[in-house]
C-alpha cells in the first residue's frame, strides 16, 4: 500500500537527519514533511508513550517533617528504568488481578532511620540531617528500578546520590512500600518520558550577497553587531565580505532589525536578508528523563501515530462497508 | 468521587465505537467523522491531509466541549465521485506511508550516527 501512495504523489516522503545524539538528548531534523505532522510526533511524544511510576504509596512509618501526601507525590515524579518494561508488563486495568500483580506492577520499598544510619557514622557527623535519595529505594523487581541519574555523565560529575527525596533528624523514621504502574502523559505529568521535547520550523535564509560585499566594512560590522553576539558572523574571518547566520535558531528572533538597518544601508532601499520560517523542515529537540532511552521516545512516538492510524483506517473502513 | 477514571480520556471502553459518521442531508458530499478518545493530535492531522487533495473543498475539525473526550472531522468534497468517506480513507492511507517512511529513515539515521559516534 506504501508503494502505492508514493507513486500516487499524494503522500510526502519525509527525510531525517540526526544533528546530534547524545546519551539522554537528541536534536534530529525532518524535511519534507508538515506542520500537522510534526507536531503530532512532538504531542503524542508528551502525552500518549507508556512509561512507569509509582502510583500507590503505602506509609507505615513517617516521622520526619514532610506530609506524606508530599512525600508520596515526590516518589511519584521519581523516573522509573524501562528496562523490558513495555515488552514485561501490561496496564493494570488490563491486567486479571483485582488490585496489582506482578504483571502489571512493581513493587519498591524504603526504610530509612536516623538512628540506624547515625550508628555507623563518626561522631562528629552523628548530627547532620540525612538525605534520603531515590538509592534507599529497593526494588523487589529486577527490571525495574529508579533511575537516579539522567545519564553517565551527570552520575560522574554530580555530587548527589540521587534524586533527594526527604531529610531526616534525629529520632527520625520513614518506612513506606510504593507500586509502579504503567501510565502515559495523558493520564499524569509524572508518565512524560521527556523533559524537553520541542520542535521549530528550519530558518530560510539568503543573502544579498553582492550588496553586503559593496558596502563599507564598518558597516558590514555593523549588521553583525545588530544581533547578539555569534547569531551572524562572517563566512571567512579573513576575507570578511560575506555575512552568514551561525545561530540559525536565533535568526529569525532578529530578521525584523536586520531588516530595518539593511533597508536604510542598501541604495536600493531593499533587505539584504530574506529569512522566513520553513514550512515544511523542522528540528526536533527531545531530552528524556534517562526512563526511556532518547531515541526510542521518537520510535514509540512514531509506533504510536501509527497506532492510532491503524485503529481509524479499521473504523472508517467498517463505516464505507455500512453505508454502501 | 464521581471523577471518570483517568484512562477513560484515550481509551475506549468495551461497548464504545472508535467512529461514527453522519452524512450532511442539507450540503451535498459532505459529512462528520465522530472519533472517539482522540484529540488535537489525530485532528489536525487529518484535517492537513485531506486539504491537501484538489478534489476537499472543506476539511476542520473541532474539538467539541473539553469534558467530551472526541474529535469532530468536518470534510466536503467537490463531486460525488469521492464520498467524505473515500477521501478520508486516502487520507489516513497517505498518512501511514509517510509515517512508514518516517519510521524506517529514523531508524536508519539513528544507526548511522551510532555507528559514526561509535
Amino acid at each position: 500500500m506504501s508503494v502505492y501512495a508514493v507513486a500516487s504523489g499524494r503522500s510526502r516522503v519525509p527525510q531525517v537527519s540526526v544533528r546530534d545524539l547524545e546519551e539522554n538528548t537528541m536534536c534530529f531534523e525532518v524535511r519534507d514533511t508538515d506542520c500537522s505532522t510534526a507536531n503530532s510526533l512532538r504531542r503524542v511524544m508528551v502525552g500518549e508513550v507508556v512509561s512507569m511510576a509509582i502510583d500507590l504509596v503505602t506509609f507505615e512509618e513517617n516521622t520526619s517533617v514532610v506530609n506524606d501526601e508530599i512525600i508520596a507525590h515526590r516518589l511519584g515524579l521519581v523516573p522509573i528504568n524501562d528496562r523490558d518494561i513495555r515488552r514485561r508488563f501490561r496496564h493494570t486495568r488490563d491486567c486479571d488481578c483485582d488490585s496489582h500483580c506482578d504483571f502489571c506492577a512493581a513493587t519498591l520499598k524504603l526504610h530509612v532511620s536516623f538512628d540506624d544510619r547515625a550508628k555507623d557514622l563518626p561522631e562528629h557527623e552523628k548530627n547532620n540531617p540525612l538525605t534520603v535519595t531515590t538509592l534507599d529505594l529497593v526494588s523487589d523487581d529486577p527490571d525495574v528500578a529508579p533511575v537516579h541519574f539522567v545519564s553517565k555523565r551527570e552520575e560522574s560529575t554530580s555530587q548527589e546520590t540521587g534524586i533527594a527525596l526527604v531529610k531526616l533528624a534525629k529520632g527520625q523514621e520513614l518506612k513506606l512500600t510504593c507500586i509502579a504502574k504503567l501510565g502515559c502523559g495523558k493520564e499524569h505529568a509524572k508518565w512524560i518520558p521527556v523533559s524537553k521535547c520541542v520542535f521549530r520550523p528550519v530558518p530560510e535564509v539568503t543573502w544579498d550577497d553582492a550588496a553586503v560585499a559593496e558596502l563599507a566594512p564598518t558597516l558590514r560590522d555593523a549588521i553583525i553587531q545588530v544581533c547578539p553576539a555569534g547569531v551572524l558572523g562572517y563566512a571567512d574571518d579573513r576575507d570578511r565580505s560575506k555575512i552568514e547566520v551561525k545561530d540559525e535558531a536565533a535568526i529569525l528572533d532578529f530578521a525584523d532589525d536586520i531588516h530595518a538597518l539593511t533597508k536604510t544601508l542598501n541604495p536600493t532601499g531593499k533587505s539584504m536578508l530574506f529569512a522566513r520560517p520553513s514550512t515544511t523542515n523542522f528540528i526536533f529537540d527531545v531530552e528524556s528523563l534517562g526512563s526511556i532511552p532518547v531515541d526510542d521516545v521518537v520510535l514509540c512516538g512514531i509506533n504510536e501515530l501509527k497506532r492510532k492510524l491503524t485503529n481509524l483506517q479499521l473504523a472508517v473502513n467498517e463505516i464505507a462497508e455500512t453505508e454502501a | 468521587m464521581n471523577a471518570p477514571e483517568r484512562h477513560k480520556k484515550y481509551q475506549l471502553d468495551d461497548d464504545e465505537k472508535r467512529m461514527t459518521y453522519k452524512n450532511d442531508e442539507k450540503i451535498p458530499n459532505a459529512g462528520t467523522f465522530t472519533i472517539n478518545k482522540e484529540d488535537h493530535t489525530v485532528g489536525n492531522l487529518l484535517r492537513m491531509q485531506i486539504l491537501r487533495s484538489p478534489d476537499t473543498k472543506f476539511a476542520g475539525y473541532q474539538l467539541p466541549h473539553p469534558l467530551m473526550n472526541e474529535c469532530r472531522v468536518k470534510i466536503q468534497t467537490t463531486s460525488a465521485n469521492l464520498t467524505p468517506i473515500g477521501a478520508f480513507q486516502r487520507a489516513i492511507e497517505d498518512l501511514q506511508s509517510e509515517m512508514d517512511i518516517l519510521d524506517r529513515n529514523f531508524r536508519e539515521q539513528v544507526a548511522k550516527k551510532k555507528a559514526e559516534s561509535g
